[in-house]
């Protein structure tokens, strides 16, 4: 599949600059993902200290808010709108890298954030979510979010 | 990029031992792309926050959080938002971080496993 520039899915969803952290959706289905972010020096998931760990969260609940929307729009219907609201109503088993990992996340660097058993319940969603630089793995968390 | 203790320093002032009153700045780095026209504080900035205020809390400036065991955000929280944030040692390691306001049940809720 074509990778599909994050600009194309900005007006699925409410985020803006500085807030898009993602950049590329890779790969879409109704069930998984995945997105790749590349590594900026002066983005705000960066500290003097590399890559937040917290950063990762957000990459992941974007990854899905993206993919998600890629479904939507590109097999489910096409004449779906934007979405209303997109929220991120809890995470649990969040883990994360030890520091002297991230600290390594440097401009440049393309992380890859899958996104995987996505399963819908009304307006609730939830999935697993990783972010791999390279084979390593530097986050992983089972989220649930809220879209309509 | 984000220094939380930069952008949060305003929490590493010494309140009650385990909690700080806040309120929310509207200038934070966040509000302006989440999102414009409504600025909601968003999970990532919950986390950075709550992570300062237990590095204050405990002393250690150089705390980290390997682990969250469970967050839930449960309202949304905006600029001007008074909030107070409750620490409470669980088990060891892991700590509960709560974000009141007014009277309400929690806005937010953490179980943070702490390291250093």
């Amino acid at each position: 599949m074509k990778s599909i520039p994050i600009q194309e899915l900005l007006p699925y969803l409410p985020h803006r600059p500085p807030m898009v952290w993602v950049d590329e959706v890779t790969k879409f289905s109704s069930t998984d993902g995945e997105c790749l972010v590349m590594i900026k020096a002066d983005a705000l998931y960066m500290s003097s200290n590399g890559l937040r760990a917290s950063s990762c969260l957000e990459f992941i609940a974007q990854a899905f808010g993206f993919v998600w929307s890629c479904y939507l729009t590109r097999t489910l219907d096409p004449a779906s709108g934007p979405m209303k609201r997109a929220m991120l109503v809890s995470f649990k088993d969040a883990h994360f890298a030890r520091p002297e990992v991230l600290s390594q996340v440097v401009p440049g660097d393309v992380l890859r954030v899958p996104i995987e058993g996505v399963r819908a319940v009304g307006s609730i969603t939830a999935f697993l979510g990783k972010v791999f630089k390279g084979e390593e793995l530097l986050c992983e968390v089972q989220m649930r979010t809220f879209c309509e | 990029m984000i220094e939380p203790a930069k952008v949060f320093h305003s929490l590493q002032e010494a309140g009650d031992c385990l909690s700080r009153d806040w309120v929310i700045p509207a200038d934070l780095p966040y509000f302006e792309g989440h999102f414009p026209g409504n600025p909601i504080f968003p999970a990532v900035g919950i986390v950075d926050a709550s992570i300062c205020v237990l590095s204050s809390v405990l002393s250690d400036p150089g705390l980290t959080a390997p682990v969250i065991l469970v967050a839930k955000f449960t309202h949304p929280l905006v600029p001007g938002d008074q909030v107070r944030i409750d620490c409470k040692n669980l088990n060891g390691r892991e700590w509960s971080v709560e974000w009141i306001k007014g009277s309400a049940k929690p806005y937010a809720s953490l179980r943070i496993e702490v390291g250093t």
